[in-house]
């Protein structure tokens, strides 16, 4: 006895296709399509056939839309929940199950059920597409001149790439939200589900409707007649509907990876942060991909790169934040000379760093001299102003969650950044008032327009850097307040790691 | 041979160390009850064993096999049941059955076949076809452990798989370990029962605040230690009394209703020339226990000596 493409798919086949679920999804659309094409406009005149057959077609697309990217989306969000939730998750570890195996098989498993209610709606829909009036439809645009057929198996792919890309999203969400609380508490948690299902149907939402605009371009590629946008990608034109859809296969597949390298890890195989480093990479390569290197404003392309890096990194420094012991075997393989483990233990942030540092060097290398907006001095300060404040966050976050288990974590975080970036702020400038005056709006000019570029610092702007990152000529008055905040940060993080080992080695909580 | 090696564990949750320098070995066929006091650490030790969590330093080896270089060939040849399972309440036990087992890679053409010889083993095959929904506790014990089976592991590691169960379940649950001793499984259970570890383990792992406090071979430990006997004598009188008194490794303790009470130090066959006699003396004898707790006295005497 054999299963159905993996065990896990096979299990929620049977969880999920009980005969009555089988037969009543085509008898409820049997009757809502009879409903739509006979009964309405038999019992009101006014509905002409050809809008009749408008009208299944809208009806589906939107029944489509719910089932699938709605009903599917809230069913990848709890996936892991369910499983971690019955306490059936050890028996998944302990099995000989493949991390692919296990991806597939809950995504498309526990989906299975509404996709085969999805891809039934989508035969009332392609009946109604091919039914309905030439240039009547008024929700999928009207048809371009010299296209022979409709475009309707396009909009049939995107809705099947907006069900996969909300259901990916989502089930990947809900698996980083389970293994970043699982290091906090020692066990595992269930995922909370809701932040996951949010965003996974407001990005299926969001490729669904794009599927409206691509699909008729996409369709009219082939015309003599077409008249698409093109992208200019690393000096080549690409139409524009064609680099949407590659752009968005890319993103799902990196969707898919996520959901792979987290199940690799929780089904206990050695996992290095490659995937992770590939990630950013190819991000990065993907939108250095727009720049344009001829262009004076090239260096600000780069910088938009360092930021998204930056991003990057803070985002995954924040769900890494939880478990201290990670920097123990870290710091532990690294003194037994064990650098594969130490790699294997390496926090992400970490090994995003050198993608920080070389969006900053080649932003600095095309800064053009005489810039018109920012001098190289101001830009290089700013930029790693960015970068230590960025230190500084993730050295306090990690003290404050790493130490004794990360309890009430979210309002941790919300704290520390209410405190650092609005409260002491706000405080500071409370006790020392008046002082946005003239100078500052000068200072300010000067970088708007670019004239006089050596206006001397006002005292206020000077005392915000210590809040914010800014762009100042001199670095001790950049620079110096956030590293001495940095230098503070990572002696707590060292003072707080340090209590956690003695804790630990005594054994008392 | 080693089916279990342990050297210098230890693991860590956040904020406290669980297990120090943990290190042990058991051989393969025997039967380990792991046993300590609440919060010892026994399901970290177990959850370490089964290559389900990292320790922080140390190492383990399941026949053979690094548990943090192989965690995958350790889940192949091990089955674990931890002590708070659950069950696909949806699925009929023939489906559960069928999934581990595809799951556990089992060949395809012998999974039917091994669904029902684990239903046998571990006595369910009468509710195969009934939603795991409905199962009591006791069954779904039994189909919890039938899971961690269903692939012949070599390892088999169970943490308090009789927590819950009523009387019956717990006899049927002591015969199934038997069963599984006799096939010469390598066990490792950690229960708080301890009367119930006795009727099938072979050793007894005792572990106290993260450390091993004291592994004992009970077979070892029962020839070593005192045994009660209660031999009952009818009309017993001085002369009875006398010849006990005069036997080696014999010491009376009391007597209670014609019943005398006595710690015997000898071997077995010490003890059935006693009663021989016993017998040749004419010493109306109507009845001879032995009564013995191994485990159960090893364990008190361990965390007695600790204290």
């Amino acid at each position: 006895m054999s299963y159905i493409i993996t065990p896990e798919f096979h299990r929620n086949l049977w969880l999920k296709m009980s005969p009555f679920r089988l037969v009543a999804a085509p008898v409820f659309l049997l009757i809502a399509s009879m409903i739509c094409l006979n009964i309405i406009p038999e019992n009101m005149g006014f509905f002409a056939k050809g809008y009749a057959s408008e009208l299944m077609m809208t009806g589906a697309k939107w029944f489509y839309f719910l089932v699938v990217c709605v009903w599917g989306t809230h069913e990848a969000a709890n996936a892991m929940n369910e499983e971690v939730r019955s306490n059936t998750w050890d028996f998944q570890r302990m099995s000989s199950i493949t991390p692919s195996q296990l991806v597939f098989g809950k995504l498309f498993g526990v989906t299975s059920y509404v996709w085969y209610v999805g891809l039934l709606a989508l035969i009332p829909f392609c009946y109604g597409y091919a039914t309905a009036e030439g240039g009547s439809s008024q929700l999928l645009g009207p048809r371009g001149d010299g296209m022979d057929g409709g475009y309707d198996a396009f909009v049939v792919f995107y809705m099947i790439l907006a069900g996969l890309t909300g259901h990916a999203l989502a089930f990947l969400v809900s698996f980083i939200d389970m293994t970043g609380f699982a290091g906090k508490l020692g066990k595992k948690r269930a995922p909370r589900s809701s932040m996951a299902f949010l965003l996974g149907v407001l990005v299926s939402w969001m490729v669904f409707m794009l599927g409206q605009e691509v699909a008729p371009k996409l369709a009219s590629l082939s015309s003599p007649f077409a008249a698409t946008r093109a992208v200019e990608w690393y000096d080549t034109s690409y139409p524009s509907p064609v680099f949407v859809t590659w752009s968005l296969l890319f993103f799902l597949f990196w969707a898919l990876m996520g959901s792979y390298r987290i199940a690799r890890t929780e089904l206990m195989h050695r996992t290095y942060p490659v995937a992770w480093m590939s990630f950013v990479a190819t991000i990065l390569v993907y939108f250095r991909g727009f720049a344009n290197p001829g262009n004076a404003y090239y260096y600000s392309h780069w910088m938009g790169l360092f930021v998204l890096a930056l991003l990057l990194s803070y985002a995954v420094m924040l769900f890494e934040a939880s478990d201290s012991r990670k920097y123990a075997r870290f710091f532990s393989s690294l003194r037994e000379g064990d650098y594969r483990g130490a790699f294997e233990n390496a926090h992400r942030w970490l090994v995003s760093i050198p993608f920080i540092l070389i969006c900053y060097v080649v932003t600095l290398q095309n800064v053009p001299e005489n810039g018109r907006f920012i001098s190289f001095d101001s830009l290089a300060g700013f930029m790693l102003a960015a970068m230590l404040f960025a230190l500084r966050d993730g050295l306090v976050i990690h003290a404050m969650l790493g130490g004794k288990g990360g309890r009430h974590a979210g309002f941790k975080v919300m704290f520390y950044y209410i405190l650092a970036y609005i409260a002491l702020p706000f405080l500071h400038f409370a006790l020392k008032p008046n002082k946005f005056n003239f100078r500052v709006v000068s200072w300010l000019e000067s970088y708007l327009y670019g004239r006089n570029i050596d206006v001397e610092v006002p005292e206020v702007v000077r005392s915000l850097a210590m809040y914010y990152p800014l762009p100042l000529k001199d670095f001790t008055q950049s620079l110096l307040p956030v590293a001495l905040e940095a230098g503070a940060a990572a002696f707590l993080l060292y003072t707080v790691l340090d209590r956690a080992r003695h804790r630990r080695l005594r054994g008392t909580a | 041979m080693k089916m279990i090696d342990v050297k210098k564990l230890n693991f860590d949750y956040p904020d406290k160390r669980v297990l120090h320098d943990v290190s042990f070995s058991i051989d393969a066929g025997s039967v380990t009850a792991l046993v300590g006091p609440n919060g010892a650490g026994k399901t970290t030790l177990l959850r370490c064993i089964a290559a389900l969590d990292r320790p922080h330093s140390g190492t383990v080896h399941i026949g053979g096999r690094d548990t943090a270089d192989d965690p995958r060939g350790v889940h192949h040849i091990t089955g674990y049941l931890s002590d708070f399972f659950g069950l696909y309440d949806g699925l009929s036990l023939r489906q559960c059955l069928t999934y581990m087992a595809w799951c556990q890679k089992v060949p395809p053409a012998e999974v039917s076949k091994r669904v029902e010889d684990v239903a046998a083993l571990v006595a369910i095959t009468s509710r195969l076809e009934e939603k795991a929904g409905t199962l009591s506790r006791g069954y779904r014990q039994r189909l919890g452990i039938g899971l961690a089976l269903i692939h012949d592991p070599q390892l088999i590691i169970l943490d308090e798989p009789a927590s819950g169960m009523d009387p019956d379940a717990r006899i049927a649950l002591s015969q199934l370990m038997r069963d599984l001793r006799a096939q010469g499984k390598t066990m490792i259970v950690s229960s708080h029962i301890l009367t119930e570890l006795e009727d099938y383990c072979t050793d007894m792992l005792v572990i106290k605040d993260g450390r091993v406090a004291e592994q004992v071979q009970l077979q070892e430990y029962a020839a070593k230690t005192v045994r009660t006997l209660r031999i009952g004598i009818s009309n017993l009188g001085d002369t009875q009394m006398d010849l006990l008194r005069k036997q080696p490794n014999l010491k009376v303790t009391g007597t209670e209703n014609n019943v005398v009470v006595a710690e015997f130090t000898g071997s077995e066959k010490e003890q059935q020339n006693l009663l021989r006699l016993l017998m040749a003396e004419n010493v109306p004898v109507f009845s001879f226990t032995t009564s013995q707790h191994t485990l159960q006295d090893a364990y008190m005497n361990v965390t007695a000596e600790k204290k």
